[in-house]
């Protein structure tokens, strides 16, 4: 737990701050619960009671009391019977209950009530704002108002409904205050019954009983079984992470290339049945797989167990189910990129587990995500559909129901940089290669320049992590990539000469003291480096 | 992902076939010359296709891995093991557990002639139920007893205590909740105090207790047999107990009979966020918080309500019609209006005074007006862009100009980036008085479906950008014009009255300190109503309630040094507030006396006379993230 800063100026403490905030949301993401199984409440208002509070907890008894992450509720006498009943609306499933009061037809207490629905002709035809007060002939007064949104992202109905109490009441008027101030008395209201009052006609006008409403069946909708298993066709084919693996039989890793066909990459363990079983079928299928233009690479975690991979069970699975494919081993941070792009994509990614596998086009895009066991039928499908179909297909693809967008699709452009965007706190390097596919991929100019710009500061704080880590090889790397993009930076001038300078490359280091000074003739550090550097050249 | 709008700008539209001297010409004058409405808004339907689906019930064995990390630790790595509170050295927070866990154990109803209770050998309790009890409310089939709260420590030993929980209704099949809201440490252990929630049904008869227990503790000598703390007092501090002899319950959820088993059912609504934040992508904006809306209007003009439901990005929104039996139709697509972008909250409104109810839908992109046909069928009039994070509306006519006006309240000051809004992409600053939220928006209705943003000349625009949640519009002041509250996450509230200009325009103050109503919380909803029936409107406003927090703020490690500070944070984590209006026009914060603050982590929070009585009584949907862990963070 971290205190919260009083100011923004505090930066350390700003960032410690925000940084729990990111912490405890990693723990809600990683499945723990936070105010869960809440059952909603309800407060029967106990009127002018003598002993206690006005309120007394009806929340179990009321049957209101589902444990559901609730969010909207609108309040409304939905099926005309003469009480409110309530639509719920929840984060977690169900997502929608339609909660069916029953007092009017079970409570003898409960069979006093009128509706009224205010209909402004001067002022807004909703009567939004009107209050209506009835007047029993007892004197009590009961006062509502016709709102248009309250509670939380919730608007409730328009109808104004007043229960009455128990006994015969009698409904002396009803006055109605419109908006602006104007009162307007109305008459010829009768229990029991929904009224419409139009503005200025001072008669209300009775409407007929609803008739016909079935008694629906009461349901506590179960939760459907959950499934770890997905086919995710994504919105946007999305360039894989960096990948490097053992091929079968290798100790080098090699990187994964570009190819000429559609590649299934499959992660999978040597101990996991499914993977097994996925494989099993794979090795019947692998006729149709190939006819159908698609390589597979299985690749194993095995040794990335603690134990590694000494019970060779990976390469047990592969030679028992004569897997006809191609094979090898996945490394820890190819595996460790490939967990954070599932992070960057999905909001609530389920933990990290095989059989995995990602349909992959033959630049090495990702197209579809498959987690359990996939179907041929399904890389078929996806294969023409995903890989070869309309780029802007895919995210209508991508949905579970039609509907309708007015929002174009994400550019390739734009996705590089929402995934380089989530790397920043886990793989500063990969971000890199994710924001160079962002620059080349930017639709104009002055977005790409604005990318370019990022791609090298990130470089020329790699270069000077390194240079300071004291790993030379690493620093050069990204010192060269800073000066190829901007031959024009003097700081990156000035370090990687002072860099080639403790190396010894006296030559090269002048060279780069000397352009950062035709940069910027007047750079201090740089005349001060150049004049420690000259002596040390002359000996 | 929000700014790829799809709008053709009119000069296009007006060089596309016929010349432009021609099209200015017919084209009707328009109203006002700066107004903000965007037009050309071109909806595209989705392609259809039919994927091979084998989700569906499909329970296949996956074996999860573990990839060791690669990278150094973050700073929220470092918080992540912190927030474990035995790591964090509180250890109020494990004594909290520990008594919880032995009052499950008391309260367990199959521990009848099971395991000792751990109870110290001095135990002490009063009668856990009141001997005096009266019926101090009743309607028609609810009743409420209360008694006098006994104040003597008369009864000793675990004989004693079996019989008190068997009198107070723990039975075999009874409901057990308990939440401990407090620990305080003493010299040879610590004191509690638990919120104790009973429910059971026999034959007819429902029956729910309530109470609060307060409990001492005595540490015992770690002997290893991680037995726990003995309970040694527990006293009774308060005490309800409410019957409903109807049979069957007030509510019955009848939600499948209503909507039938159509693939929006199915899939929309019997899946929830986590099974679709596993499978949608942040890139069209679907995260697990769940926060998507309802409204209820009559959509096509026939005299029965219709829902409209909002869903999150890449889920269809869904306007469900009612038919004569009480059940629905989906008429999402063929009414224009199943828009995928993720959307927060809609409003059934007419717009254009033509008695028909027209569409407001907040999605991440626009704000959509769509005009209604008068039978159901709608289309896009415009939207209002560049609203970082709309969350709840509401709508009046404040200017009294004869048509309705919008207010939307925006929660986060960016849209999302990168998978992340809200408090996840700028920390809310300070916590409890946070200023670096979004800008609320008042929209002008200035006819014909155009809106200018009215907001700083109205006097909306404030220097704090408030993490506004809810608004509810009410002419608290009975002067005739409509004024707004706003609820806000992470600090104060306002209240905006609406005072007229002598030259007749519209000012709005923020008197929400002056009267009383600023209540510094974590606001989420708000509603009116006359709950008292004394001619003033009152408010509830919907907080968050939490235990964890209640533990932790009550605690001297927590209040240390900042005694304000701290009392601010508690208050934080009281719940929901209900404020009575008085004539004076200043409003008094009733909610502890009035027994409703326990609305737990609330949201819609709402006024309705559930029993016809006259009475408006309170209803509160509440909770925040249930995941596959039990645990509580």
């Amino acid at each position: 737990m971290a205190p919260s800063p009083t100011g923004k100026k505090d930066t350390k403490a700003v960032q410690d701050y925000s940084a729990a905030w990111t912490a405890i949301m990693r723990l809600a993401r990683a499945g723990s619960s936070w105010s869960g199984r809440e059952r909603n409440c309800a407060f029967l208002n106990c009127g002018d009671v003598e002993q206690g509070a006005r309120f007394a907890n009806v929340s179990a008894v009321s049957g209101l009391d589902f444990p559901d992450d609730g969010r909207a509720l609108a309040v409304t006498d939905w099926d005309g019977d003469g009480d409110l009943d309530l639509w719920a609306r929840n984060r977690n499933a169900p997502r929608l209950r339609m909660l069916r009061n029953n007092a009017s037809t079970d409570d003898p207490g409960a069979q006093n009530w009128i509706a009224l629905r205010l209909e402004g002709r001067k002022v807004n035809r909703d009567a939004i704002g009107a209050r209506a007060e009835v007047v029993l002939a007892d004197g009590t007064r009961l006062q509502k108002t016709v709102h248009a949104g309250t509670g939380f992202l919730s608007q409730s109905s328009k109808w104004l409904h007043f229960g009455l109490g128990s006994g015969t009441p009698e409904i002396r008027l009803v006055m109605v205050r419109w908006p602006g101030g104007n009162s307007e008395t109305f008459v010829g209201i009768e229990n029991k019954r929904r009224h419409r009052l139009t503005e200025g006609t001072g008669k209300a006008e009775r409407l007929p009983p609803r008739s016909g409403v079935a008694d629906h069946a009461a349901s506590n909708q179960e939760p459907l079984p959950a499934s770890g298993a997905a086919q995710i066709i994504l919105p946007r084919r999305i360039p894989l992470p960096t990948m490097t693996f053992h091929p079968a039989g290798a100790s080098a890793p090699v990187p994964l290339q570009e190819g000429s066909r559609p590649l299934l990459l499959l992660i999978f363990s040597g101990h996991c049945g499914t993977c097994r079983t996925e494989m099993t079928e794979f090795t019947a299928e692998a006729q149709a797989i190939r006819e159908a233009g698609l390589e597979i690479l299985a690749l194993s975690l095995d040794s990335l167990a603690p134990g590694g991979d000494a019970d060779g069970a990976a390469a047990k699975l592969i030679q028992e189910t004569e897997f006809p494919f191609l094979t090898g081993s996945v490394t820890a941070a190819s595996a460790g990129r490939i967990r954070h792009l599932l992070g960057s994509l999905f909001d609530y990614p389920p933990p990290f587990s095989v059989p995995l596998s990602l349909l992959l086009d033959a630049k090495r895009n990702i197209v579809s995500i498959y987690r359990g066991p996939v179907a041929l039928e399904t890389l078929v499908h996806d294969l023409r559909h995903g890989v070869g179909g309309h780029i802007d297909f895919l995210r209508d693809l991508a949905i579970p129901f039609p509907g309708r967008w007015h929002t174009k699709s994400i550019t390739e452009s734009e996705l590089a940089e929402f995934v380089a965007n989530y790397f920043q706190s886990y793989d500063p390097a990969e971000r890199l290669r994710y924001l160079e596919i962002a620059t080349t991929s930017a639709l104009n100019s002055n977005r790409a320049d604005k990318l370019r710009r990022q791609v090298i500061d990130g470089h020329l704080a790699w270069a000077r992590n390194y240079s300071s880590g004291g790993k030379v090889d690493q620093a050069l790397f990204h010192f060269e990539k800073t000066l190829q993009l901007d031959p024009e930076n003097g700081p990156a001038h000035n370090d990687f000469g002072a860099l080639l300078a403790n190396q010894g490359k006296l030559a090269e280091a002048e060279n780069h003291f000397r352009r950062a000074l035709v940069i910027d003739p007047d750079y201090a550090l740089a005349k001060r480096n150049l004049k420690l550097l000259i002596p040390l050249r002359n000996k | 992902m929000h700014l790829r709008l799809k709008i053709v700008s009119l000069a296009v539209i007006f060089l596309i076939g016929i010349g432009v001297w021609m099209l200015l010409k017919v084209a009707p004058p328009r109203d006002t010359v700066s107004d903000d409405t965007v037009e050309g808004i071109q909806p595209r339907r989705s392609a259809l296709h039919e994927r091979p689906d084998q989700t569906n019930g499909v329970d296949v064995r996956m074996t999860p891995i573990k990839i060791p990390a690669s990278a150094p630790a973050t700073a929220a790595d470092l918080h992540e093991r912190k927030l474990d509170p035995r790591a964090d050295g509180w250890d109020g927070e494990v004594l909290g557990e520990a008594a919880l866990n032995q009052l499950r154990r008391i309260l367990a109803s199959d521990a009848e002639g099971g395991d000792a209770w751990p109870l110290s050998a001095g135990f002490a309790c009063t009668p856990l139920r009141p001997n005096q009890r009266a019926e101090v409310f009743r309607t028609g089939t609810m009743a409420v007893h209360r008694g006098e709260i006994p104040q003597e420590m008369t009864l000793r030993g675990e004989a004693a205590l079996r019989a008190q929980v068997n009198a107070v209704g723990v039975l075999p099949g009874t409901r057990v909740e308990i939440k401990i809201v407090r620990v305080a440490p003493r010299t040879d252990g610590f004191s509690t105090r638990a919120l104790v929630e009973l429910f059971r049904v026999d034959d007819r008869r429902r029956k729910q207790v309530s109470a609060r227990w307060d409990c001492e503790w005595l540490h015992v000598e770690d002997d290893g047999s991680e037995s726990g703390p003995l309970l040694h007092r527990l006293a009774l501090a308060s005490y309800e107990e409410t019957v409903a002899t109807s049979g069957r319950a007030m509510f019955e959820d009848v939600t499948h009979a209503v909507i039938g088993d159509s693939a929006g059912y199915r899939g929309q609504v019997r899946r929830g966020m986590n099974h679709w934040a596993a499978r949608l992508t942040k890139i069209d904006d679907l995260h697990f918080f769940g926060h998507h809306g309802l409204a209820i209007g009559d959509a096509n003009g026939d005299g029965l309500e219709d829902l409209y439901l909002c869903d999150g990005g890449g889920l269809p929104n869904r306007l469900y019609l009612q038919n004569a039996d009480g059940t629905v139709r989906d008429a999402s697509a063929e009414s224009g209006t199943d828009w995928l972008e993720e959307s927060k909250s809609a409003l059934f409104l007419d717009l254009d005074n033509d008695g028909d109810q027209d569409l407001v839908v907040a999605t991440v992109a626009l704000l959509l007006l769509m005009e209604n046909d008068g039978g159901g069928k709608f289309r896009i009039r415009g939207g209002i862009p560049g609203l970082p994070d709309p969350h709840s509306m509401s709508a009046a006519d404040y200017d009294n100009d004869g048509d309705v006006d919008l207010f939307v309240c925006n929660y986060g000051a960016k849209p999302a980036d990168a998978g992340r809004s809200g408090f996840e992409a700028t920390a809310p600053i300070p916590f409890h008085d946070a200023n670096n939220g979004g800008r609320n928006v008042l929209l002008k209705n200035n006819g014909k479906f155009r809106f200018i943003d009215a907001t700083r000349e109205a006097g909306l625009e404030t220097t704090a950008g408030r993490w506004s949640f809810a608004a509810a519009w009410e002419d608290f002041d009975d002067d005739g014009d409509q004024d707004l509250y706003v609820s806000n996450d992470f600090g104060r509230n306002n209240l905006f009255r609406n005072d007229q200009l002598p030259g007749g325009g519209r000012r709005f103050r923020d008197v929400a300190g002056e009267l009383g109503v600023e209540d510094m919380a974590s606001g989420m909803s708000v509603a009116w109503a006359d709950y008292n029936r004394d001619g003033k409107m009152d408010l509830y406003v919907g907080n968050m309630f939490s235990a964890a927090g209640n533990r932790i703020t009550s605690r001297q490690r927590f209040t240390g040094n900042r005694p304000n500070t701290a009392k601010q944070l508690q208050r934080m984590a009281r719940g929901n507030t209900l404020f009575q209006g008085s004539r004076d026009g200043r409003f008094h914060d009733v909610s502890e006396t009035a027994a409703v603050t326990m609305g737990r982590w609330a949201w819609s929070s709402l006024f309705a006379d559930l029993n016809n009585d006259g009475w408006q009584d309170l209803v509160v949907a509440n909770g925040y993230l249930t995941n596959e862990r039990t645990d509580d963070l």
